[in-house]
């Protein structure tokens, strides 16, 4: 893959101004290394964490001497664990990912928040993957940290194209069925599928203590559906075709969207999920930066 | 309805303009691939309810906008019965129909009677089920209600021209008091018309004034709508009788017609007659000139032949009115004015009664006949002109019989006689006797008052007040008063009852009286043609009043029914009872005598009945008179559609259809207006942390 096919999916300056941005997790991550991110166990950071009772078994070299001269209590003084975190951006790579009237195609915008936070996790330390799902699993690359692995994910984004039937809920089922250790994931799709469905899916992901984020990609015509004359739409996924005059069924249609995007978020809340909608004609790297910030704050909160 | 620019309304195809853009419209759409479709089933699905409702609204009004407007340029006007059911639908329909001989005429296939009835049956169709239908033809007494709805009225409404006129004021008084006494919701009164000028009697304007009040106060609205048959018949010629008298010429004796011919075209031309006299038709051919042409025809009647009868027709099978085409005629003795003198052949004031009423014995033409009080039950009334009632007024039967005589057009005039009693003759009657007295003194008779009297002096009861201006006690034609004060009055009795006083005693009691009864006059004198009463028996003042009564009673047509007599067809009506044959159309023909023209007979009397004059060819009320004779009662007048004249009552209603358009655009502006800022959907193109409560909504 050369420059060029790049610079389409990440861009030089948006990089740079990231660049001093960092991705927090919203909850304590299990990893192999020592990183930036809060472990669930105790380790030997510097920040201190808790005392404990001494047990027969502990090392006695953790004992709190100080405390031990003034009560005369043997207690344990504990730290803080920090360690590197698992991503696995998720992309939807349906068909109807290939829309894209007013703004780009939502395929397109997938692939730079994907490449753009795949390169600032690996930068930090972190480890990232890449799923492209279509009507099955398109691509399945497992987490690494090395920039040689980050070559093969822009690649991969590179090449991929929409196609096919969403099986997004699907395929996340078996997604959070296959990573059992706690993770970041960030779906990016339109999630043109079963609500309810999907919502099942948050909520596996949830039981699994993953903290995942979702980017509802919409274009702007989608939203609004401002077309004036009778037009013959074509489903991108199944070609199935319904002649309609868009002037009539506005509202309705409007509505329709609206109670949709009305559920996925209420579902993501209580599934403590990080929902993004992102209409593509919003600069990715604001969406993007907006995101970062959230989290920086939420993990300041939490010092 | 009508239109003045009838080819502009093939521009109503352009009302399909709007469906033909809006499919034009769904023809032209693109092709566009759409991710996501879920939404938009779900709102194609929605948008069949509403949405699509309002769009097809919006096609419809879109179409009636150029159907408007397409309509207002044709310039349409709204006329005929139908004009009605724009102004709100009536409860009651009062059809009145005029079988006037008029009625008659031929418009192509059918008499403007037939004509008429057809219209207004196919307009009484247009109103809704429950529509209360009244009929009142011209020949009936009143109103009659038609149960059974529209499609009963054919059969209830005959569709036979008669030969008699129609009294159009008449029969709205009818109908104005059958409102007032029903007092039904909003009604109509329909009146088909030849517009004749004879039956609407324009000239009666205070009848008229009377009859519009009358209608204007009626506590609901009623309108009237006029049908309006008058057009113009060219080719008809009508014929009618002037005279028909018999004249002798040394050893012969001829029979003098003169007819009159009436026609609406002044150019020459000939017609055929035949004439029937003795039984023998005689063929005539005359050539017209003018609008009225009266011509003498001469024929020879047998020796010894006193009287007879015959008829004209004219003979013309394209005539515009086959009704006014034949006319009857009766010749003989000439009519003699009859005056019948009931009461005691003995008596003076009976004898003196007799020499009264005809004080001439040269004039034959005017008779005088004492009847006796006990011959009454078999005397005919309707020979004589006049009675005078010299005795106890008549009771029971002979008051009844008497009283039908006088509403047909009698005149009987009643004396006292020296008994009292109580009896009363159509509301009058006589009181108590008084004889005159001064110092207690009585007087035998009137000269012995007048010798009594000094000088300066006028004894006995003066009669100080008279109408002298008209009446039978007026002044001559040389205006000569008569001698009403002068008259020396005895005795007296006071007329009991309520009339017109002609003549009035110094204390205020009336001497002469008179009392209108139907069509006649019944007149009661206070005093006796006696000496021994007053001196009536001079003759001055007596001779001249019954004179001037008699002409009355001539005037009065009162003994119209005597022999020899050529009568009006319905205005000289039949007595119940009374059985007429008719002569001409053969003993078993059937013709009834009050609507039928013909040669009637009963018993030794035979007589000629014609159509009024006033049905051959008159003048017709012109339209614009109409409204003035209804006053404020709303008219519309309607001209029949087989009519070439003008347009009538019709009145343009473009601007409702201009109006029509405005507001159909309006509609269609509301329904295609969008929503405002409050009222539609936004959707917020990006969203991020907690589902606000607006979203949430």
């Amino acid at each position: 893959m050369n420059e060029s096919a790049y610079s389409e999916i990440l861009d030089g300056d948006v990089i740079a101004r990231l660049s001093g941005q960092f991705l927090h997790a919203r909850q304590p991550m299990v990893g192999s290394i020592v990183g930036h991110h809060k472990s669930p166990y105790r380790g030997s950071s510097v920040e201190f964490a808790e005392y404990r009772k001494y047990v027969a078994g502990d090392d006695p070299r953790l004992l709190d001497w100080r405390v031990l001269a003034r009560t005369d209590r043997y207690y344990v003084r504990e730290f803080e664990a920090d360690t590197n975190l698992r991503c696995y951006v998720v992309i939807d790579c349906s068909k109807s990912m290939a829309f894209g009237q007013k703004g780009v195609r939502k395929f397109d915008y997938a692939r730079k928040i994907a490449a753009t936070l795949s390169y600032m996790l690996v930068h930090q330390g972190d480890a990232v993957g890449l799923e492209i799902f279509d009507d099955g699993v398109a691509k399945d690359i497992p987490p690494r940290r090395n920039p040689l692995h980050l070559r093969y994910i822009f690649d991969t984004l590179a090449a991929a194209e929409p196609r096919g039937e969403t099986g997004l809920a699907h395929e996340l089922h078996q997604f959070a069925e296959r990573i059992r250790q706690r993770a970041m994931v960030i779906i990016i799709s339109d999630c043109f599928c079963d609500v309810d469905e999907l919502l099942n899916c948050f909520e596996h992901l949830h039981f699994q203590k993953h903290d995942f984020a979702l980017f509802h990609l919409l274009d702007p015509l989608e939203l609004d559906l401002d077309l004036d004359r009778p037009i013959r739409f074509q489903d991108m996924e199944s070609n199935d075709v319904l002649l309609a005059e868009p002037e009539i069924i506005r509202d309705q249609y409007v509505e329709a969207v609206q109670e949709y995007l009305t559920k996925i978020h209420e579902g993501c809340n209580k599934h403590n999920a990080d929902y993004r909608r992102v209409a593509t004609n919003q600069p990715y790297d604001t969406v993007i930066a907006d995101f970062l910030v959230d989290r920086e704050q939420l993990a300041k909160g939490r010092r | 309805m009508k239109f003045e620019n009838l080819n502009y309304l093939w521009g109503l195809l352009l009302g399909l303009l709007p469906i033909f853009i809006h499919l034009f419209n769904r023809l032209r759409h693109r092709k566009l691939p759409w991710a996501a479709m879920m939404f938009l089933r779900m709102a194609n699905r929605k948008s069949t309810k509403y949405a699509k409702v309002r769009q097809w609204l919006v096609l419809l009004f879109r179409m009636l906008a150029v159907m408007a407007l397409v309509f207002a340029l044709s310039r349409p006007s709204l006329g005929g019965l139908f004009k009605g059911m724009v102004s709100g639908e009536p409860e009651v329909i009062m059809i009145l129909v005029d079988r006037s001989a008029s009625m008659g005429a031929k418009i192509g296939e059918q008499n403007r009677l037939e004509r008429a009835l057809e219209v207004m049956i196919d307009s009484a169709k247009a109103y809704r089920k429950g529509v209360r239908l009244v009929v009142m033809e011209h020949t009936d007494k009143g109103p009659r209600e038609v149960g059974g709805g529209v499609g009963a009225l054919a059969n209830v409404i005959s569709k036979e021209v008669t030969d008699t006129a129609a009294d159009i004021p008449g029969m709205l008084e009818e109908s104005a008091v059958w409102f007032e006494e029903n007092s039904p919701g909003i009604g109509e009164i329909w009146v088909a018309s030849d517009m004749q000028s004879s039956n609407w009697n324009p000239s009666a304007s205070e009848r008229w004034s009377k009859l519009s009040t009358k209608l204007e106060g009626l506590s609901q609205s009623v309108r009237v709508r006029l049908l309006s048959m008058g057009e113009e018949v060219p080719e008809n010629v009508s014929v009618r009788i002037v005279s028909a008298a018999r004249q002798r010429i040394a050893e012969r004796t001829d029979l003098v017609l003169k007819l009159e011919f009436g026609r609406e075209d002044r150019r020459s031309t000939e017609v055929e007659l035949a004439v029937f006299v003795e039984g023998k038709e005689n063929a005539e051919t005359i050539e017209l000139e003018g609008e009225t042409y009266i011509h003498e025809f001469r024929y020879p009647l047998r020796k010894g032949e006193q009287s007879g009868w015959g008829y004209v027709e004219l003979v013309d099978k394209e005539d515009g009115n086959p009704k006014d085409n034949s006319a009857y005629f009766i010749y003989g003795e000439p009519i003699k004015a009859q005056t019948a003198v009931v009461g005691n052949p003995e008596l003076f004031a009976t004898k003196f009664l007799k020499l009264a009423a005809a004080p001439d014995s040269s004039n034959t033409n005017q008779v005088s006949k004492v009847v006796s009080t006990t011959s009454l039950e078999t005397i005919d009334w309707t020979d004589y002109a006049m009675v005078l009632w010299q005795g106890k007024l008549p009771e029971a039967a002979d008051a009844e019989k008497l009283t039908d005589y006088v509403k047909a057009g009698g005149l009987v005039v009643c004396f006292p006689v020296e008994k009292d009693d109580d009896v009363r003759f159509n509301g009058l009657g006589w009181g108590g006797l008084k004889k005159f007295e001064t110092d207690g003194k009585e007087f035998g008779n009137w000269q012995e008052l007048v010798a009594a009297e000094k000088e300066q002096e006028q004894l006995g009861f003066r009669i100080t007040s008279y109408t002298d201006n008209e009446g039978p006690l007026q002044k001559t034609e040389e205006g000569l008063y008569l001698p009403v004060g002068d008259l020396r009055v005895n005795q007296r009795k006071a007329i009991m009852g309520d009339g017109a006083i002609q003549a009035s005693f110094e204390d205020g009691v009336p001497w002469l009286m008179s009392k209108a009864v139907g069509k006649g006059q019944v007149v009661f004198c206070g005093t006796q043609p006696s000496d021994k009463w007053s001196s009536l028996t001079e003759g001055l003042v007596l001779v001249p009043m019954l004179q001037r009564m008699l002409s009355e009673g001539e005037a009065m047509m009162s003994g119209r029914f005597a022999q020899g007599r050529i009568l009006s067809c319905g205005v000289d009506q039949a007595s119940e009872g009374e059985r007429w044959v008719p002569e001409e159309a053969g003993s078993n023909a059937v013709k009834d005598f009050n609507s039928q023209a013909g040669i009637y007979r009963m018993g030794q009397r035979v007589v000629a009945v014609n159509r009024p004059s006033g049905e051959d060819i008159t003048p017709r009320l012109e339209d614009g008179k109409v409204g003035e004779l209804f006053g404020e009662v709303p008219v519309a007048l309607v001209q029949d559609k087989s009519s070439e004249s003008g347009s009538g009552d019709f009145k343009e209603i473009w601007q409702w259809f201009l109006v029509a358009m405005a507001l159909a655009l309006l509609i269609e502006g509301i329904l295609i207006l969008p929503k405002g800022a409050d009222e539609r959907v936004e959707i917020q193109t990006a969203a991020s942390g907690k589902v606000s409560s607006k979203e949430g909504a």
